[in-house]
């Protein structure tokens, strides 16, 4: 919970319990409820209050409209007992879920946006001190969003969503938006949801490329045979190797292999890259390469071919997940759900927009980067009294960005 | 190899359903083999157990019948006498020997036998694949595959490493019966437990082939109380602890467990022989072979490097380590913990000996 204070928390709260009097029955309702386990978060405390289940769609809503809670999951797994202590709960089988979260991805954007707040001084400081300088309390982090936090998130997604379909096989999904940093992936195919814990460990190595051997595609011979070595139409890894190799021959991009191989050694490459580069033909030349060169490519094009999921969470068997077109609390965005097939046209700054537009709360602002809400932008500014629409002040009150005068 | 192809597709694989329901009609019963006129079947059966305990996987096919009827009959019968034996490492051993047998035959046999008996008799997820993805030419679902997969260590196994198209995991012929080599394994053991759940009376004649044939077992397998003093497995860490359980009631363990163990095991100073012994309960134990690891372990071979037992986090991304370690006070490599839980011993011991010393 970051309120900077409690009227924040219970006036967000309000808009809370409003939108789920009249939209409780827009909820996601995971298949097989009375298996599943739900927990949630309220607005007054800090623990969560877990092992829980419903029977029935309406159980779920009353509970959910009475508590208003600030985030509310449920378990990818099914169990016989889903409200007996986590031992004796009988697990019948889980949900495959992903979680992909902008936070992990080392988005250049995040030192742009990202700043500290001290709860007492309502100021903005940035990232770097941990304490106040004017009255020496701990500060505490914002972590903003921007679209391009969520171009590269989606980027993933889309990766992600090649190694579960052209791979996998797997054919029934449900995606959503987290209603914050990311996106969430769920794999329903039944033969999946047996899969212990070593098993979906086998799936999280192969989508993040972990254990992927040069040596099996045969390029750690001196002589390269073509033949054998991956090519631009292979299937499965090899062939988004090739891809990746051929597209950084081709394109020049630098960048991608300076982060792999680090600057000393980069320009030696980057001279054979350009050598190679001007008789590039149909397919990867991977026999005009010196090892070293080979080596580096392959490195660079496993990191950029993989997906970088979040595999503490797909290995996790017992994991709760946000429930499906809930407020999230870090926001007051919804944790909007889509069609997996529309990932490239979803819009997250204006489909998770949940809370009133035409409302309006005036609210003293910390600090705000540029943001967008729906059709609206909203200037930078800092230290300023705000009147703004209702979804944009809470999601400035949830962060702890803004409070109330 | 000798030449199997005069042998009958029920001869050479017993466990087919149709070979199960030949015997069934041919009315044996256990009291007609005390008929010399089933001696035959008795004595096959019985080498059938001598090969595992001489041969283990160096079995070959050499020592089959040509009579269809002895090798059928003598497959459940030797599954009868190994489970009236008792012996929980010779019912592996077993269990794998006639997994290698099988595994020899479905090498030499044709894919359309082996497609079958992998699908219809161990319900396996596989078709033979018309395009042959870089030589492939069989495919197995994604789900099976892993699971047959997850015991297998090298790389190549690694889904990672593997072509996968649209839930299809592309694999060879030889890789496919490998697979089916565990099956069998899985087949025969399950067996064994059947016939041990329900012990039948033996004639005599049977019970006479095994008593013989438990006086050539090791008359006690290395027990616990055989390591005692300072190297007792109680200052072990759990994870030590807990594969050596594993390989002394002889069940599969991967081949960094073994590696794990053995360098634990050197480096407490355990000598070679008694590590040997230890090692013997592996139901694919070759003395030969293993000898060699141990001593190359141990740096007396080889590069001559002493290997080091793994740390902790090696241990934890192998899947080894105990409840992530919550037993174990933080240490970073299990040898610590021996250190430390002898020192406490030792301890333990010297307060002992001085309350005793009190006493008298
Ligand atoms: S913490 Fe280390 S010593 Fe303890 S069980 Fe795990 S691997 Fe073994
Ligand atoms: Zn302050
Ligand atoms: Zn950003």
């Amino acid at each position: 919970m970051s309120f900077i204070s409690e009227a924040d928390a219970s006036i967000v709260k309000k808009f809370f319990k409003n939108f789920y009097r009249k939209t409780y029955s827009k909820l996601y309702i995971p298949s097989r409820l009375p298996e599943r386990e739900f927990g949630y978060f309220t607005f007054e405390k800090k623990l969560m209050i877990r092992h829980l289940s419903f029977n029935s769609p309406q159980e779920l809503w009353e509970r959910i409209i009475e508590e208003t809670p600030l985030h509310i999951y449920h378990s990818a797994a099914f169990y016989k007992y889903p409200r007996a202590p986590m031992d004796a709960k009988g697990w019948l089988g889980a949900e495959l879920i992903f979680d992909i979260d902008a936070d992990h991805l080392k988005t250049p954007c995040r030192k742009r946006h990202d700043f500290k707040v001290c709860k007492r001084c309502r100021k903005a400081y940035p990232v770097s001190l941990d304490l106040c300088p004017d009255c020496g309390q701990s500060l505490m982090k914002v972590e903003w969003v921007c679209d391009l936090c969520l171009e590269a998130a989606r980027e993933e997604a889309r990766k992600l969503l090649s190694f579960l379909e052209d791979d996998f096989g797997f054919s029934k999904f449900r995606a959503a938006f987290s209603g914050n940093r990311g996106y969430h992936l769920v794999v329903e195919d039944e033969s999946i949801l047996e899969l212990d814990q070593a098993e979906r460990k086998e799936l999280i190595d192969y989508i993040t490329g972990t254990g992927l051997s040069m040596k099996l595609m045969g390029l750690e011979e001196r002589i390269i045979d073509l033949e054998t070595a991956p090519k631009l139409e292979d299937p499965s890894w090899r062939g988004r190797i090739a891809k990746a190799v051929f597209e950084l021959l081709a394109s020049q991009n630098y960048e991608v292999l300076r982060e792999v191989a680090g600057d000393s050694i980069a320009q030696t490459l980057i001279d054979e890259i350009k050598e190679i580069s001007k008789a590039l033909g149909e397919n990867v030349p991977w026999n005009l390469m010196r090892p070293r060169l080979r080596r580096t490519l392959f490195e660079a094009a496993r990191e950029l071919a993989s997906a970088h999921i979040d595999v503490v969470v797909t290995q996790d068997i017992h994991r709760l997940l946000r429930l499906g077109n809930s407020l999230n609390g870090k926001t007051g965005l919804m944790a909007k759900m889509f069609n997996p097939d529309e990932l490239d046209e979803f819009e997250p700054f204006s489909e998770s927009v949940a809370l009133p537009m035409d409302d309006e709360l005036t609210v003293y602002v910390i600090k705000a980067p540029r943001f967008k809400l729906g059709e609206v932008e909203f200037e930078e500014c800092e230290n300023e009294l705000k009147k703004l629409p209702a979804a944009a002040a809470i999601l400035l009150l949830c962060k702890g960005a803004a409070t109330l005068p | 190899m000798p030449s199997t192809s005069r042998l009958s597709i029920l001869a050479k694989y017993p466990f087919l359903p149709e070979a199960r329901r030949y015997i069934s009609e041919y009315g044996l019963t256990l009291e007609s083999f005390s008929d010399p006129a089933y001696s035959k079947i008795v004595e096959r059966a019985k080498q059938r157990i001598v090969d595992a305990i001489r041969l283990g996987e160096g079995v070959d096919p050499s020592n089959m019948s040509e009579d269809e009827v002895v090798e059928l009959a003598s497959f459940p019968l030797a599954i009868i006498l190994i489970a009236a034996i008792k012996d929980r490492f010779l019912a592996r051993r077993f269990a794998l020997t006639e997994a290698s047998l099988a595994t020899k035959l479905l090498l030499d046999d044709d894919s359309k036998t082996i497609l079958r008996i992998a699908r219809e008799v161990f319900g396996m997820d596989v078709k033979a694949e018309e395009a042959q993805a870089m030589a492939h030419e069989y495919s197995m679902g994604l789900r099976d595959y892993l699971k047959g997969s997850m015991t297998f260590n090298a790389p190549s196994w690694k889904l990672v490493n593997r072509i996968v198209i649209r839930g299809r995991v592309m694999i060879t012929i030889n890789e496919l019966i490998r697979l089916m080599k565990d099956k069998v394994m899985e087949y025969v053991l399950e067996n064994i437990e059947k016939a041990m759940s329900r012990p039948p009376k033996l004639p005599q004649n049977l019970q006479k082939i095994i008593d013989e044939i438990k006086s050539t077992l090791p008359s006690k397998r290395y027990e616990e109380e055989i390591i005692s003093g300072e190297s007792s497995p109680e200052a072990w860490p759990p994870c030590m602890k807990l594969i050596y359980q594993n390989v002394m009631k002889g069940e599969n363990v991967s081949h960094f467990a073994n590696f794990a163990l053995a360098s634990f095991l050197i480096n407490i100073g355990m000598n070679l022989d008694d590590i040997l012994k230890i090692f013997a309960h592996r139901p694919d134990f070759d003395q030969r072979i293993a000898r060699y690891q141990i001593e190359h372990i141990a740096g007396l071979r080889g590069s001559r490097t002493k290997y080091t037992t793994p740390s902790c986090d090696t241990m934890k991304t192998n899947g080894l380590c105990v409840e992530d370690g919550k037993l174990c006070g933080g240490v970073k490599n299990p040898l610590a913990y021996f250190r430390r839980s002898l020192r406490r011993l030792r301890k333990a011991d010297k307060d002992k000996a001085e309350v005793e010393g009190e006493r008298s």
